[in-house]
């Protein structure tokens, strides 16, 4: 597998998030043209290359954060049966990455405004979920936890808060991408068993005609 | 006897194959409604309003809606897809730029309206890069039968997205 994208399409903690504990190589590439090269494996970065090898983890910090803030592009090749360079680190991300943060004013993020959750879409806290935040988010969090409880759209929260719409919006993404919140799939969620039965068999008579 | 009518909606961001995906499955000849655009988004001409086909499956007649892409068109992503079979929700496998946009439909629509829905990948047959459907699952989690890669301009590949539709019912 490869996955591949542009840093201001997915957020670096998307990236990391979707890797998960898979095996492989990453490389993050910067505008300016410079490449680094970390080795992946069970959810840690056992390497990290940059013209040269990268061994302090103040150094591989400081180089990660223009790709958190969304500069350049990344390509991740899965390698199952790649006989690993000796581990030179031993680092998880959380130790690299600045807590999750809330921007201060849209023109500085690289989230398209198209991108950011529809003001109707309805999302739900992940209470057992433990993610490190930036002040401005947490404090956010704590103002409307209990509305995100039950589920709320970022339209609810701009209403009940007295907030702007597009600030709750860009804090939703936020916490969307470490998985602190999650939209409602109103499908699995709801319990009409008859009307799932129904639908099935429906689609059991469908499957039937089209495969004929 | 007449047919019952049965509602399906294929959504996805501009360019992810939608008119064709429809054009390819249609039995009708499919309303073709794309027009030049302003808008700089890659292609001459796109879809502003509905593009629409059907399928006879003898006591049932699917008609297929395809929703236009652009963000100015939300309400009608979610009007359209009030009481549908189904969602089809389309992305071109070498346009990841475009998977946060598709996200954001998928997931406006479906926290609001309970239809089931599958990611179907395009474009699989042209692609010089491809994002595999493990991986497409990953992004928009889901579990991997929630996504299916197909290649648009081909009746049979088509198919399979409604088949697994069906089988996601
Ligand atoms: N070969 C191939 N071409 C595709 C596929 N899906 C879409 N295309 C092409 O991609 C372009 C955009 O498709 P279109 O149907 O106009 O996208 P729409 O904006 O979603 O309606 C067109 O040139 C299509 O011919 C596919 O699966 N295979
Ligand atoms: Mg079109």
């Amino acid at each position: 597998m490869a996955i591949f994208g542009k840093l201001s399409d997915f957020s670096l903690r998307e990236v990391i998030s979707m890797i998960g504990r898979r095996p492989g190589a990453l490389l993050l590439e910067s505008d300016d043209g410079s490449r680094m090269h970390m080795q992946l494996s069970d959810a840690q970065i056992v390497r990290i290359t940059l013209e040269r090898s990268i061994e302090s983890v103040d150094e591989a910090a400081s180089l990660l954060k223009r790709f958190v803030q969304g500069q350049g592009s990344f390509h991740f090749d899965q390698r199952e049966d790649d006989r690993p360079l000796a581990a030179t680190l031993q680092l998880d991300w959380q130790r690299l990455l600045p807590p999750a943060d809330a921007p201060s004013s849209p023109a500085q993020t690289r989230i398209k405004a198209d991108d950011l959750p529809h003001p109707q879409t309805c999302f739900v806290l992940i209470k057992g979920r433990n993610v490190r935040l930036d002040p401005i988010l947490d404090a956010f969090l704590q103002r409307c936890g209990a509305q995100l409880e039950r589920g709320a759209s970022a339209q609810q929260l701009s209403d009940e808060l007295a907030m702007e719409l597009e600030a709750v919006q860009w804090h939703l993404q936020s916490l969307r991408e470490i998985k602190k919140i999650w939209p409602v799939r109103a499908y699995v969620e709801q319990s009409d068993v008859p009307k799932k039965k129904e639908r099935r068999s429906l689609g059991q008579r469908l499957l039937g005609l089209i495969l004929k | 006897m007449t047919k019952v009518p049965l509602k399906v909606v294929v959504s996805g961001p501009v360019g992810a194959g939608k008119s064709t995906f429809i054009r390819t499955l249609s039995q009708t000849e499919v309303v073709d409604t794309d027009e030049r655009s302003s808008e700089n988004i890659g292609k001459t001409h796109t879809t502003v309003a509905l593009d629409f086909g059907q399928i006879d499956l003898g006591d049932y007649l699917i008609h297929l809606f395809g929703t236009p892409g652009q963000t100015r068109f939300d309400f009608m992503w979610d009007i359209l897809s009030e009481g549908a079979l189904g969602l089809l929700l389309l992305v071109a496998c070498d346009r990841p730029g475009d998977f946060p946009h598709a996200r954001r439909i998928l997931e406006f629509v479906t926290s609001r309206q309970s239809v089931p829905f599958i990611v179907v990948s395009t474009r699989n047959d042209v692609a010089e890069k491809a994002w595999q459907p493990a991986d497409i699952a990953a992004y928009f989690d889901l579990p991997l039968e929630q996504v299916i890669a197909i290649n648009a301009e081909n009746v049979d590949s088509a198919k399979r997205a409604l088949i697994r539709l069906m089988q996601q019912l």
